[in-house]
């Protein structure tokens, strides 16, 4: 068996942490991308050996290509196959899998090769704990949210252009609907989040004021959309919303229930400020501000301004 | 249309006990009712329009009437196989359970975050075409019109085909049925299979070689009664540890 892998970008996250991740098997690495030309030259420049460029088009979802790109994988036979853990790279990993007979995890950390067989570490019970796994055979799985990432390299590799495989024609879009106003926090490298901690809707814009002078994007907790209505649902961040995967979480008045923590434990860096000593969230941030909001956001939002 | 709505399959990772010592006891797992699973045997309803039949199918023993409580005709539950099972496994389990059913047109998943694997492994295995991150679906014309999210909004997609459909759930559920529907729905018909009647061939698997408690990252945290000395110390920290 090789130790070749793939990396299969199908969403628009970056994808040098699966191409770091993937480099530790010691084989050559091919990044398998559906999508715009953008997409396959940003992933080009991640350190990755050879990019396939399945391009996609307004009126084709990307899931039409799951087929063609198990037939690829089944010809190829990468030895592990892996992604991010989003939508629609998630569903080319099943589709190559299945057809590999690869075994399959999740919340993968790293992976490397022992005397033939390939080794993973995972995280498991949210984060408590890593498992390391041995596979004989193949092997297939999305990477953890928040996984190291590169500066981008300065080679590029080379784009092939798939264009000898047609996509099945029995999935169809009709139509797209880009929310105007709504809240990209997919992609945000900076987020300021707010919690009931804040205690009344003025002193929002203490936060709004913070998050303008950190360029931050602004989300929020499930009560103050749901129970308070001060913020719309693509503001909300938890476990049942949306999961966001930013370089800096700052979260001011949040508690740090399981529940909303979920959602950002792809963020690289925590910060938290909160009035509350035993408020959980102190045990889970890399650092935090013990004090009151009304005195602390003010200065903090000096600070940052001058970074 | 025929469908099929899988629920209660997932453990639940807080269940999960880990020791000081880094081993993980999973002795407390089972599988649970997910956040998703209400909306999915809405969408499940939904997709097989009014003439259509919808069959529940879990994992789980016990209380199996979630999904029947919901719209579902009849549920089947998967036994004897271990919580513990990993994701391929119990893709593999489902995937052999909806082929013994026949023509199924949709089958429809929580798209749980507790375990992303499975229900992109069902769709492999089932070899259908398969569609994350659903928040609805409707039988109109002929056609299955599926409504998921994309970037910050959403993509209406037509779909021909038997196909698999992965559903996230953006808050709780709001109209739970009340005890009469519950009772009514535990009259509905449960059918059992079980696990080794289905997985006749082994599936690839994991060996566990090891665990071990995460490497520790302590929180550094400034006092904010000097809110100009904590904001300056806190700032200074980020500068040298290169957050910024």
């Amino acid at each position: 068996m090789n130790n070749d892998s793939w990396i299969i970008v199908a969403d628009d996250v970056p994808a040098g942490s699966l191409s770091l991740i993937a480099r530790g098997l010691g084989g050559r690495v091919t990044a398998v991308v559906v999508g715009s030309r953008e997409r396959a030259e940003a992933a080009a420049v991640t350190g990755v050996d050879e990019v396939i460029w399945y391009a996609a088009n307004e009126e084709i979802p990307v899931e039409a290509w799951t087929e063609c790109i198990a037939k690829a994988a089944e010809k190829a036979r990468p030895r592990v196959i892996l992604a991010a853990n989003m939508p629609m790279a998630r569903v080319f990993v099943g589709a190559a899998a299945a057809r590999l007979g690869a075994a399959v995890t999740s919340s993968v950390m790293a992976v490397m090769l022992e005397e033939g067989r390939v080794i993973v570490k995972r995280s498991v019970a949210e984060g408590r704990a890593v498992e390391v796994l041995e596979a004989e055979g193949f092997v297939a799985g999305m990477i953890i949210e928040g996984a190291e990432e590169e500066e981008a390299s300065s080679v590029s590799a080379k784009i092939t252009a798939v264009t000898d495989y047609m996509p099945e024609n029995n999935i169809k879009v009709e139509a797209t609907h880009v929310e105007t106003g709504s809240a990209d926090l997919s992609s945000a490298e900076r987020v300021v989040s707010v919690g009931a901690g804040i205690g009344s809707k003025d002193k929002i814009e203490l936060v709004r004021q913070l998050a303008d002078a950190f360029h931050a994007e602004i989300s929020c907790s499930l009560p103050l959309c749901d129970n308070y209505r001060w913020f719309d649902h693509s503001r909300v961040v938890g476990s049942s919303t949306q999961r966001i995967s930013p370089r800096i979480y700052l979260a001011v008045g949040i508690s740090g229930q399981p529940q909303h923590m979920m959602g950002v434990r792809g963020a690289r860096t925590i910060i938290a400020v909160n009035n509350d000593p035993e408020a959980p969230i102190f045990g889970k941030c890399n650092y935090g501000i013990i004090g009151d909001l009304n005195k602390i956001l003010p200065v903090l939002t000096t600070a940052l301004a001058k970074i | 249309m025929k469908s099929v709505v899988v629920f209660k399959w997932a453990i639940d990772p807080r269940d999960i006990r880990v020791n000081a010592d880094g081993s993980v006891d999973w002795s407390a797992v089972s599988p649970w009712v997910g956040d998703d699973d209400y909306l999915a045997v809405q969408v499940a309803c939904s997709a097989s329009g009014q003439e259509g039949e919808v069959t529940g199918l879990t994992l789980a023993g016990g209380d199996v009437a979630f999904a029947a409580a919901r719209g579902a005709q009849r549920t089947v539950a998967i036994e004897g196989l271990p919580a513990t099972a990993d994701a391929m496994t119990v893709a593999k389990a489902l995937a052999e359970a909806i082929h013994s059913f026949g023509d199924v047109d949709v089958v429809v998943i929580g798209d749980s975050a507790w375990e992303p694997s499975v229900p992109v492994m069902l769709g492999g295995l089932l070899g259908w075409t398969t569609v994350m991150a659903v928040d609805e679906a409707k039988f109109e014309g002929g056609k299955l019109h599926v409504t998921r999210r994309f970037g910050t909004g959403t993509q209406e997609l037509c779909v021909s085909g038997p196909i698999v459909l992965g559903v996230a759930a953006k808050r709780e559920e709001e109209n739970k049925p009340g005890m009469r529907a519950v009772i009514t729905a535990r009259k509905k018909p449960v059918t059992t299979i079980q696990a080794d009647e289905l997985m006749k061939e082994s599936v690839p698997a994991f060996t566990l070689h090891s665990t071990h408690l995460p490497e520790a990252t302590p929180s550094r945290l400034f006092d904010g009664e000097d809110p100009d000395g904590a904001v300056s110390q806190l700032v200074q920290a980020l500068q040298a540890d290169g957050v910024f």
